[in-house]
């Protein structure tokens, strides 16, 4: 450890040194400060009076979503039929067509986004990834021990591949023809996930919302825009009573559901299983079906808000004396409303076999978009000023090959 | 050449170092090979050669995008006629994908030719390649499949059989003359013996092994339906039915993870469901394969068809499995003795019949 032990400290005495500390000298004993203070649950308000790190007007910009399904649905289906008809290999180039589309049609401040990527180094790490899993089935089937070695070979390789996946996408996401970009380093990921995942489980489970916190830290602590670094400010409670509250309520629900439902199915015939194990009548599954769709919504319900949280927990900050610029997210979705929109999009797609699929992508994407508020100290143009100065901000090589889509 | 004036218009500039916007008239001169760039603001002129411009495809309503050798990047203004530029230094990439992408019957159309594609691929390409593909891999490849696949059986589902082996000896000696008067037609095959923790069974294996299970053999007086069974399992071998089940297995993941990658993401819960149907649908057409070469060779080794019905009739009794339909790898085994009992009617009107 360097520095103090802050677990020490009374909140108010580090609330006190956090006043004294110049973020600008000192920005990493100002974070372990801040995270110290997140740990022990330091009412927000206390943290939000410290005094504003730069000055300057405050803008708030929304960004707006201009695109529309009916122009995505073309694109889609030609991506989808492509796609189908080269056996996959126009598979990057869709990808980069389609985020592209989302990307441009997104506004901030009178700016589109963009998508860069080069869909010929995407082909390349498909290519990589399918021979490995091919390579991987070909031996399951002839000799399990080179299956194994291959599988653990991917395995050992999962963090990289994740490192790599993140910087693949900040890379090649850009704004104002700006690149974004990751700072996390490959050690990192392997104790994220490699270290970490084992010890959850010897936590029987109960440091997983825990887990669940510092890995997405691990993303929203790394990011970077030109000059502008993120740093991430997440409430470790928070994940806590979205999980283990949730999952209770969850538990809860489903029992009574299950419980009301059996007599019925029961009742129309599904008796369960037959002397041979086979179920006699498909009305057994009954009570399985709110249950699944219960724990469905939940699952929907968490990664949303859980992502709400990070966005809103992150802030980035820049630049120095009258040039300092902060600037946050501001988040607002409605757990049930979303749901409600992922429920109607899944019933519309089965209904149109599909066909509706880049409907309900526009419509969630705009939902999302619109709720999203960006504000910050020091006007736009002094964050793209800031990102002048840094000789760093640029040329970050597009290298990387790999997007595996991990769920960021 | 209707460009000969020279055409202007309105971009903004990013040039990928700052971030910063530059308001600028990209300005396509008609008698200079070189395009210039001229901020709105000081009026300082950049030029820019042809061949270091490239515009990108247009996408939906978006501005169209140019891309310069340098990093930088041109931005127009939405809706803006870029014909003439686009004659001078090319239309950007692919401007078909784009004018296909905006056509509503094109769009229809494809997706028409989307769903006859995919129909067409489950139906005929898929088990064509899978058949391709079986008759090609050689005998070592098959038996080494066979032999991983029987040692994992073992693990999960088999025990050692603890049949007498003079009861087996004879049940491989009928199975034999039983194939021998199938004439040279008949494939090879090797019988093993398994005490089975999943119920009576018999299984074909890639590699041509043919696994007979006790229980099997329990479930029935004589030796007639085995033999049948035997037959039936024999079709599979014929067929190479294990093999290429799972290369349908292979190319149905494939197929589902990566091009429907995009549908099945936002279903994960319904993904499985059409491929569980589609794999279901070519196990089942197996089956009815493997049904049809047992039957003929119960008529042809004089067997008689009785002895698969009865086969059936004894599997019906200790499962009390009624047709089930398409959730099923096999199809009911009511159907089957159906099948079975219509062969049989056909074959004893016309004596000349298979």
């Amino acid at each position: 450890m360097h520095g103090p032990d802050d677990s020490q400290y009374s909140i108010a005495e580090l609330e006190q040194a956090l006043t004294g500390i110049d973020r600008r000298v000192d920005p990493d004993r100002v974070r372990r400060i801040e995270r110290e203070l997140a740990r022990r649950g330091a009412p927000p308000r206390a943290r939000a009076e410290r005094p504003p790190v730069a000055r300057g007007e405050v803008w708030t910009e929304r960004p707006a979503f201009t695109g529309n399904g009916r122009e995505y649905f073309g694109i889609w289906i030609v991506n989808l039929l492509l796609t189908v008809v080269t056996l996959g290999f126009f598979l990057p180039w869709a990808h980069v067509r389609s985020r592209k589309y989302l990307y441009r049609h997104t506004h901030l401040g009178g700016h589109s986004f963009d998508y860069v990527a080069e869909p010929r180094r995407l082909l390349a790490g498909y290519l990589i990834v399918a021979a490995l899993v091919g390579l991987y089935f070909a031996f399951s089937y002839l000799h399990p021990l080179l299956a194994f070695v291959v599988f653990a070979g991917f395995g050992l390789s999962i963090p990289w591949l994740l490192y790599k996946s993140i910087r693949f996408f900040l890379a090649n996401s850009a704004y104002r023809n700006l690149r974004f970009r990751f700072e996390g380093t490959t050690g990192d990921s392997y104790i994220y996930y490699m270290v970490l995942p084992p010890l959850i489980s010897l936590s029987l489970g109960l440091a997983a919302p825990w887990y669940e916190k510092v890995r997405r830290e691990y993303f929203y602590d790394n990011v970077r825009y030109g000059s502008l670094r993120s740093s991430a400010m997440l409430d470790t409670r928070f994940f806590y009573i979205v999980l283990f509250g949730g999952a209770l309520l969850v538990g809860l629900l489903s029992l009574l559901v299950a419980m009301a439902l059996t007599p019925v199915s029961v009742a129309l015939g599904g008796q369960g299983g037959g002397p041979g194990g086979e179920v006699q009548s498909m009305w057994a599954f009954l009570p399985t079906v709110p249950v699944y769709l219960l724990v469905f919504c939940f699952g929907i319900f968490a990664a949303i808000k859980l992502t709400d949280h990070c966005w809103n927990g992150t802030r980035f900050e820049a630049g120095d004396g009258d040039r300092a610029v902060q600037v946050t997210l501001r988040s607002r979705i409605s757990g049930a409303r979303y749901v409600w929109i992922v429920l109607q999009n899944v019933v519309l797609m089965v209904l149109t076999l599909g066909m509706f699929t880049p409907f309900a992508i526009v419509r969630l994407y705009r939902y999302r978009v619109s709720r999203v508020e960006v504000s910050g100290h020091g006007s736009l143009d002094d964050v793209i000023a800031v990102a002048e100065d840094d000789p760093d901000a640029v040329g970050e090589s597009a290298s990387e090959v790999f997007d595996l889509d991990f769920g960021f | 050449m209707h460009n000969l004036r020279g055409r202007t218009w309105g971009t903004r500039f990013y040039d990928g170092r700052s971030g910063r916007v530059v308001t600028a008239r990209l300005h396509l001169p008609a008698h200079t090979p070189d395009l210039e760039l001229v901020a709105d603001a000081d009026a300082s002129v950049r030029t820019i050669p042809r061949g270091a411009l490239r515009l990108e495809a247009a996408l939906g309503s978006a501005a169209r995008v140019a891309r310069l050798d340098d990093g930088g990047r041109l931005e127009f203004e939405p809706g803006a006629d870029l014909g003439p530029l686009e004659e001078a230094i090319g239309p950007g990439e692919r401007p078909w994908l784009t004018r296909w992408e905006r056509s509503l019957p094109l769009a229809v159309g494809s997706a028409l030719a989307l769903l006859l594609v995919v129909f067409l691929g489950f139906r005929f390409g898929v088990p064509m390649a899978a058949e391709g593909v079986a008759g090609r891999l050689n005998d070592d490849i098959r038996g080494a499949l066979g032999r991983q696949t029987l040692r994992t059986l073992d693990r999960v589902a088999f025990e050692p059989s603890r049949m007498p082996s003079a009861e087996r000896a004879r049940i491989r000696r009928a199975f034999g003359d039983v194939v021998a008067r199938l004439g040279d037609d008949a494939p090879e095959s090797s019988l093993v013996f398994r005490k089975s923790r999943i119920g009576p069974n018999a299984m074909a294996l890639p590699g041509d092994t043919i696994v007979l299970t006790d229980e099997l053999v329990d479930l029935y007086d004589g030796d007639d339906p085995v033999l049948a069974v035997l037959l039936h399992e024999l079709g599979h071998v014929r067929h190479r039915h294990a093999l290429r089940a799972a290369l349908h297995r292979a190319s149905l993941t494939a197929l589902v993870t990566f091009v429907l990658g995009d549908v099945v993401d936002v279903l994960s819960l319904a993904g499985a469901l059409p491929t569980m149907l589609v794999e279901t649908g070519y196990s089942r057409a197996f089956e009815r394969e493997a049904d049809t070469y047992a039957l003929q060779g119960c008529a042809v080794s004089g067997l008689g068809a009785e002895a698969l019905v009865t086969a059936f009739e004894g599997l019906l009794a200790e499962t009390g499995s009624r047709g089930r339909g398409w959730l099923s790898t096999h199809p009911g085994l009511g159907e089957r003795v159906e099948r079975a009992r219509t062969f049989l009617g056909t074959s004893s009107a016309d004596p000349t019949a298979p």
